[in-house]
């Protein structure tokens, strides 16, 4: 237990904690979290994960930790950890289960006005009869054949595209270009296909959710400009994932890299952090498998795109180019990609794990797209449903300290059973309509896990990266209305 | 192996967790345990008193070890329930060692019906995280996480 064994922590600065190598750790650990988060973290076994993960052949740089940290499987949530490609692992538990779990934020050209009032009540209703969302959740119009399935793992968003799920320009402003080129859907079990076969298009349950809002502060205006946000517009967020082809995925690999991490030579802190060399035949295979359930997740965030577009078409009575329904951009949360970043004055390959954490390139990095690149990647970090939600912009000191890596939400505080029983008896739906955010669930527990309190103050965790300088707050949206899986 | 002990009685518990939802488990005896193992997981999903014996599901795995099987086991009723919505209210277990553990598992259930069965909780996965397979004096003891 990390409170128990009393870990030796060093403050660095306001905002930076220090893990020193201690034990078999081959690195130092990384928090990034203020004093009074600390004393909360040190409570949980959070800084044990992240010195577990400090273990790992290969690592290279800290075992970081963003200040959204929380007790996970293995890895902690709001961890960021690169390994050498030459030498280091790739561990399906330093991803998740829900691999590509992320969020994409559209903006609009509506104001508050057009949205307000009781019109956000009946537009949030559209939303939820025209996306599947939900507790088993799944399309029987859509049962799709091997063939068709294979191609959504290897194109990922550019399938929904070509079928009709949006519109091409929308690729340009998806991480990866909303596709992994190194997929290989020959790698994906059966049983994750069976999961994933009828999910395809759905929102799925618990933290997933449709959010509509209205950007209530700029807070950096020559950045939201270029992002093409502006005080008092109306936004859209989509926050889903792989589903159960992504669950499945990384399962099957937990199983195969249970016995190949003893075949390999490496010992194991925790069985959940099972992992395989990035070069040998086991680790290739779970990068491919994972990119191409990475790909699902990119062309379910697109297929919802579309719907959100099309019932905004109807509900408004004009068309998505009319009513400007961008696509501001896309971002993994779950996820390792093979990245190049320098480390002590040298370009190296890197296999970059962010579970919980997201990608945060500076101005100027090639996989910006071209029309951010001169001020950097946009950031989207949504808080819990009734408070706010941000939107950042990446920084060199990201690319110099985390890997161009930074935080990816609230974080809970509470356990979802705790958050049922001290819900009791109050009506969140109701609460949260006197703070004005109309709320729907599919599932009849998820408000009551869902609700504010049951996570850190958004504000906080974005407080620490802008003090640590990892990533810049551009604006502050305020959720007007959200649709829960 | 002596495998029933009569001082424990089966059960669960809840393991509180701030993400995620895990279970203590404990029996008298390995069957037992992995029995109980399926009942909390449903249970945690349903009323499972309103889920009707209607149907079986026959179900035979392998692993390595005890605790490896047990994540095998609930990953195979929660595969059941996502590809078929099935649940199941009976559960008999079979266990066999060997090189390896085996089980054959039968589980009496149907499939889930909006108008009846009320869902609470969804899970993910069943996760490999702090999982124990243990026995002592007074019987057989687990606990294992799930991703929900």
């Amino acid at each position: 237990m990390a409170a128990k064994k009393g870990w030796n922590v060093e403050r660095l600065d306001p905002w930076r904690w220090k893990i020193p190598r201690q034990g078999n750790m081959k690195t130092d650990g990384l928090v990034y979290a203020t004093e009074r988060m600390m004393a909360s973290i040190r409570e949980e076994q959070a800084l044990e994960q992240v010195s577990n993960v400090a273990c790992l052949p290969g690592i290279v740089g800290s075992s970081m930790a963003m200040p959204d940290i929380h007790w996970g499987y293995g890895f902690p949530i709001g961890g960021v950890a690169a390994f050498s490609v030459e030498e280091g692992v790739v561990s399906p538990g330093g991803v998740g289960y829900d691999i590509n779990c992320g969020v994409r934020l559209m903006t609009t050209q509506l104001t508050l006005d057009e949205v307000g009032g009781e019109r956000i009540k009946d537009l949030v209703c559209a939303l939820f009869r025209n996306i599947p969302s939900g507790v088993g959740s799944s399309r029987k119009d859509m049962k799709l054949k091997d063939a068709e399935l294979d191609r959504v793992l290897l194109q990922g968003a550019a399938w929904a595209v070509s079928k009709g799920f949006g519109d091409p320009s929308d690729l340009e402003k998806i991480e990866e270009g909303g596709s992994i080129p190194w997929a290989d859907p020959s790698k994906v079990s059966p049983r994750a296909r069976e999961r994933g076969r009828s999910q395809l298009g759905t929102l799925g349950s618990g933290n997933h959710f449709v959010e509509v809002g209205v950007v209530e502060e700029v807070l950096d205006p020559q950045v939201a400009r270029v992002f093409g946000l502006h005080l008092g517009q109306i936004t859209v967020f989509v926050h889903t994932g792989s589903r159960g082809l992504g669950h499945q995925v990384c399962d099957d690999y937990i199983r195969l890299l249970l016995k190949s991490a003893s075949k390999y030579g490496i010992s194991l802190p925790d069985k959940q952090l099972c992992c395989a060399p990035v070069e040998s035949r086991e680790g290739r295979d779970y990068l491919g498998a994972m990119g191409a359930a990475a790909n699902f997740a990119f062309a379910n965030r697109q297929m919802i795109t579309h719907w959100v577009r099309e019932t905004f078409e109807q509900f408004f009575g004009a068309s998505a180019d009319r009513l400007g329904l961008r696509l501001l951009y896309d971002v993994c949360h779950n996820m390792a990609k093979i990245e190049e970043h320098h480390v002590e004055g040298r370009l190296r390959k890197l296999c970059v794990h962010r579970k919980g954490a997201t990608r945060a390139f500076a101005a100027g990095h090639p996989q910006v797209p071209a029309t951010y690149r001169a001020v950097g990647q946009p950031v989207l970090i949504p808080g819990d449903m009734g408070r706010y939600s941000y939107v950042l912009v990446g920084t060199d000191r990201a690319m110099a300290e985390t890997f161009g890596s930074t935080c990816h939400g609230a974080g809970r505080v509470l356990s979802r059973h705790q958050a049922i029983k001290s819900s009791k008896g109050r009506s969140i739906a109701q609460e949260m309509e006197q703070r004005g955010v109309f709320v729907m669930a599919a599932g009849k527990a998820t408000l009551r896990e869902e609700m504010p309190e049951a996570y850190k103050d958004v504000s906080d965790v974005v407080a620490v990266v802008h003090g640590a300088g990892i990533s810049r707050p551009v604006a502050r949206l305020r959720p007007l209305g959200v649709m829960k899986g | 192996m002596d495998r029933r002990h009569p001082r424990v009685s089966a059960g669960y518990e809840l393991l509180d967790h701030t993400a995620d939802v895990g279970l203590r488990l404990r029996a008298r005896s390995l069957e037992e345990l992995f029995q109980v193992a399926a009942h909390a997981f449903y249970e945690l999903m349903v009323d499972r008193t309103r889920v009707e014996d209607r149907e079986r599901k026959g179900v035979a795995l392998e692993a390595a070890a005890l605790d490896e099987l047990l994540v095998a086991w609930l990953s195979e009723l929660l595969f059941l329930f996502e590809t078929e919505a099935f649940l199941g209210r009976s559960v008999h277990v079979h266990l066999e060692e060997g090189k390896t553990w085996r089980l054959r598992g039968q589980i009496g259930g149907e499939r889930l019906d909006f108008d009846r069965h009320e869902l609470q909780l969804l899970y993910k996965a069943v996760t490999y995280h702090q999982l124990k397979v243990e026995q002592d004096a007074h019987g057989w003891h687990a606990q294992v996480i799930f991703d929900v």
